[in-house]
C-alpha cells in the first residue's frame, strides 16, 4: 500500500466525513465513449448535489446515461470532463489503486444481479471488502459479517451457499456486503431489478434502516414506486439532467 | 488481504473448479513424474556402476601396462605381447620406506583357463597372484583359507575358487579338499570365496585363484614369467589415495628408467577415472531423457497458462466484482498468480508420487534400477511451482487490467 494516498491515513484527519457540507459534487460532468471515430455521449453536462444522508434515486429509461451516472459516482469509472468530488475529494486525479480504495471505504454496492460468489458461503460473500480493507483482522472480519447478517435478518442463514437462498435471501446478503464496511454512501444499482413484490418490500424496508442509520442512499431505478421511497428523484434523459 | 488470505481463496477457486483442475495438473504431473523418473534412473545407473567399483576392493589403483599418453607407438609398449609390468614392480610397491601410503600390493595375472572335476569342465578366469590379493581386494574366504606365502615360495599345486564356480564344478557338495586339473597340473581346492552380492558383476563370484609362482611356472609358463596383467594397490585410506598415486607413479618411472611422465609405459587408474568414464555414457542418456521431460514440463506449463487464461474470461465478473469492492489490480494479478502456483505445486506433488510408483513398479520390468531421492524431488516440486508463477504471470496481469465495470456488466 504505497500510493499517494495509503489506506492507513484515509480518510486523511482533514476530512471529517460528518461535518462534509456535501458528499457528492458532480460539476459539469460528461462521459464520452469512444468507438472508432463515432462518440457517443453518454453522459452529457451533468450537475448535481448530494447531501449528507440524503435518499436519492436516480430514475430515467434504459440507455439514458443512469448506468454510467452509477458508474461515475461508485468510482468505477472516471468523467471524461468535469469535475466529481467525493467528500470533497477530486476523485478524476485518483489513480486505479486510490479509486480501489475509496470503493472499499466510501462505497457500498448493491447490484441487480446480487454478484454473490457462488462457492462462498452468505458470510464469506458478506466477509469480501473486508478481506480488501487495511488490517482487519480474520476473527474481526467474521464477527462484522455476522452482525451485518444479523442486520439483514439472515443470521441464521451464514453458513449457506448463494445458491441455496431465494432472490430476496441473496439480495439481503448482498446488503449486508455493502454495509459491512460501514461507509458513507449505499450505491444500489436496481436492486429490485431481479425480485417478486415482497422481497422488494424487504430490500426497500433495508435501504430505509439504512438511511434512517444515518447513511447516504443512492438508488438507481427505472421503477417509479420504487423511486418514490427516496427523498428526491433526479431524472436522466439522454445523458442529461431533467429535473431534481 | 494477506498471503494467508490470497492462497485460502486461490486453493478454494482450485477445489471449486475440480475436473478443470484436474486436467491441467495432469500435464504439470506428467512433467515432474518424467523428471523424477529420469533423475532417478541416472542416480540408479551411477550407483550400480559405484557398487560394481566398491566390490574391485576400496581405495584401489589399477596399474596397467601400456600407455595412456600415447597408444599408437609400440616402443613403450613392452617386447610383443609382454606386459611392462613385471612382479619385481609389485614387490617395489609393497615396500614401505619407497610408498609409505600403499597398504598392501597385489600383482595379477588372468588368463581363461578350463577346470576339470573329474567329467565336469567348467570355463572360467584364472588368476595368479599372491596372498594380499585378499586384502586389497577386501575378499573374504566362506570356507578353507586363502592361499598364502608359503604356497607362494613353495609353488604349491592349491587353488581357490569363487562360490559360483564351486557350485558349477562340485554342485552342493563340499569343494575344500577336492582335486580340480588344469593344464596337466592337479590342483587342490583349499577355499571358496564368500559370495558377492553385487547385482551385475556374476564374475566376482566365478573364478579360480592361485599362488602367482604356481601360475607362472606350471600352468602358463612361456617367456613372459615375470611379468603380470596388472598391478592392484590399496592405499592406507581414501583420504591417502591421492598420496598413494603420486607414490606409485613415482617408483614405477624410477624403476622403469623413464624420466618424463609424458612417456610412462603403465596407466594408474583410479576408481574415480574408471567411474567417470562409465557413467559417461549413462549421463548422456539421463541428459536426453531429461530434455524430453523439460518438453512435456514446457507443454503442462503451457496448459496451465491456457486454463488460467479461460479461468479469467469466466469469472470475469468475480474479477469485477472483487475490484468494485476494492481489490487493488495488484491483489487482483497475485490471487491469479497464486491459484496458478496451487496448480503447479499440486501437480508437482503429484507428479512425484508417481514418480515414487513409478520407480517401485519400474524395476520389475526392466534391470534398471531407480533411485529417487529427496533433494531431486522437492528441486522437482520447485519446479513445478515455478512452471505455475512463469506461465501464470499473463492470465493473471490480464485479470488485473480488467475495468470493473466492463467485468461486471459481462453477463
Amino acid at each position: 500500500m504505497t500510493a499517494t494516498l495509503s489506506r492507513a491515513s484515509y480518510p486523511p484527519p482533514a476530512v471529517d466525513r460528518a461535518v462534509e457540507p456535501s458528499v457528492i459534487e458532480l460539476i459539469d460532468v460528461s462521459k464520452i465513449y469512444r468507438t472508432g471515430d463515432v462518440e457517443v455521449g453518454a453522459l452529457r453536462n451533468v450537475s448535481l448535489h448530494i447531501e449528507e444522508n440524503e435518499f436519492v434515486a436516480i430514475t430515467g429509461p434504459s440507455g439514458s446515461g443512469k448506468s454510467t451516472l452509477m458508474h461515475i459516482l461508485g468510482c468505477l469509472d472516471v468523467p471524461t470532463s468535469g469535475i466529481f468530488r467525493l467528500a470533497g475529494h477530486d476523485v478524476q486525479s485518483f489513480d486505479e489503486n486510490q479509486l480501489s480504495d475509496v470503493r472499499n471505504v466510501f462505497i457500498g454496492f448493491v447490484f441487480q444481479q446480487f454478484n454473490l460468489l457462488s462457492y462462498l458461503p452468505a458470510w464469506r460473500n458478506v466477509e469480501l471488502p473486508l478481506v480488501y480493507a487495511n488490517g482487519v483482522r480474520p476473527a474481526e472480519r467474521r464477527e462484522r459479517a455476522m452482525a451485518a447478517l444479523e442486520t439483514v435478518g439472515l443470521g441464521n442463514r451464514a453458513d449457506h451457499k448463494p445458491g441455496e437462498m431465494s432472490g430476496g435471501q441473496q439480495q439481503r446478503v448482498a446488503v449486508a456486503r455493502a454495509l459491512v464496511t460501514e461507509p458513507g454512501m449505499i450505491l444500489a444499482d436496481e436492486p429490485t431489478g431481479n425480485l417478486d413484490s415482497t422481497s422488494t418490500a424487504d430490500v426497500l424496508e433495508l435501504l430505509d434502516q439504512l438511511h434512517d442509520s444515518g447513511r447516504t442512499i443512492v438508488l438507481i431505478t427505472h421503477e417509479h414506486d420504487v423511486a418514490l421511497r427516496a427523498q428526491r428523484t433526479i431524472q436522466i434523459r439522454d445523458g442529461r439532467k431533467v429535473q431534481s | 488481504m494477506n498471503w494467508r488470505d490470497t492462497v485460502r481463496t486461490a486453493s478454494e477457486a482450485v477445489r471449486t473448479h475440480r475436473l478443470r483442475s484436474a486436467l491441467t495438473m495432469l500435464g504439470i504431473l506428467i512433467g515432474i513424474s518424467a523428471v523424477v523418473l529420469t533423475v532417478g534412473l541416472g542416480e540408479g545407473a551411477k550407483a550400480q556402476v559405484q557398487e560394481s567399483l566398491n566390490a574391485l576392493g576400496t581405495n584401489l589403483l589399477v596399474v596397467s601396462p601400456g600407455s595412456s599418453t600415447d597408444t599408437s607407438t609400440g616402443v613403450r609398449g613392452g617386447f610383443g605381447s609382454a606386459s611392462t609390468l613385471t612382479v619385481q614392480d609389485a614387490a617395489a610397491l609393497a615396500s614401505n620406506d619407497a610408498a609409505p601410503d600403499i597398504q598392501a600390493v597385489a600383482a595379477v595375472s588372468t588368463t581363461s583357463a578350463s577346470l576339470v572335476y573329474g567329467t565336469t569342465n567348467w570355463r572360467t578366469t584364472l588368476t595368479g597372484t599372491t596372498a594380499s590379493w585378499q586384502t586389497v581386494r577386501s575378499r573374504a574366504v566362506s570356507s578353507g583359507r586363502f592361499i598364502t606365502d608359503a604356497d607362494e615360495t613353495q609353488v604349491s599345486p592349491v587353488i581357490v575358487i569363487g562360490s559360483d564356480t564351486a557350485t558349477e564344478l562340485f554342485g552342493t557338495s563340499t569343494a575344500v579338499g577336492k582335486t580340480v586339473t588344469d593344464n596337466g597340473v592337479t590342483m587342490t581346492v583349499v577355499g571358496v570365496l564368500t559370495e558377492l552380492s553385487s547385482s551385475e558383476s556374476t564374475s566376482n563370484n566365478d573364478l579360480a585363484i592361485v599362488p602367482s609362482s604356481l601360475y607362472a611356472q606350471r600352468l602358463v609358463g612361456g617367456t613372459s614369467r615375470n611379468s603380470v596383467s596388472s598391478i592392484y594397490i590399496k592405499a592406507t585410506s581414501a583420504n591417502t589415495l591421492t598420496a598413494a598415486y603420486q607414490e606409485a607413479n613415482t617408483l614405477l618411472l624410477n624403476l622403469h628408467g623413464i624420466t618424463a611422465s609424458a612417456s610412462a609405459d603403465f596407466t594408474i587408474a583410479t576408481q574415480e577415472s574408471i567411474l567417470s568414464a562409465a557413467t559417461n555414457v549413462s549421463d548422456s542418456l539421463t541428459v536426453m531423457l531429461a530434455g524430453i521431460a523439460v518438453i512435456s514440463l514446457l507443454v503442462g506449463g503451457i496448459g496451465v497458462m491456457n486454463i488460467m487464461l479461460v479461468s479469467v474470461t469466466e469469472r470475469i465478473r468475480e474479477i469485477g466484482l472483487r475490484k468494485a469492492l476494492g481489490g487493488r489490480p495488484r491483489l487482483i494479478r497475485r490471487q491469479f498468480l497464486v491459484e496458478a502456483t496451487v496448480l503447479g505445486f499440486a501437480g508437482g506433488v503429484l507428479g512425484v508420487g508417481l514418480g515414487y510408483a513409478g520407480a517401485k513398479i519400474l524395476p520389475h520390468f526392466t534391470s534398471t534400477r531407480v533411485i529417487i531421492s529427496v533433494p531431486a524431488s522437492i528441486g522437482a516440486i520447485v519446479m513445478a511451482m515455478a512452471i505455475g508463477v512463469i506461465f501464470g504471470v499473463y492470465p493473471a496481469s490480464r485479470a488485473a487490467r480488467l475495468a470493473p465495470i466492463d467485468a461486471l456488466r459481462n453477463e
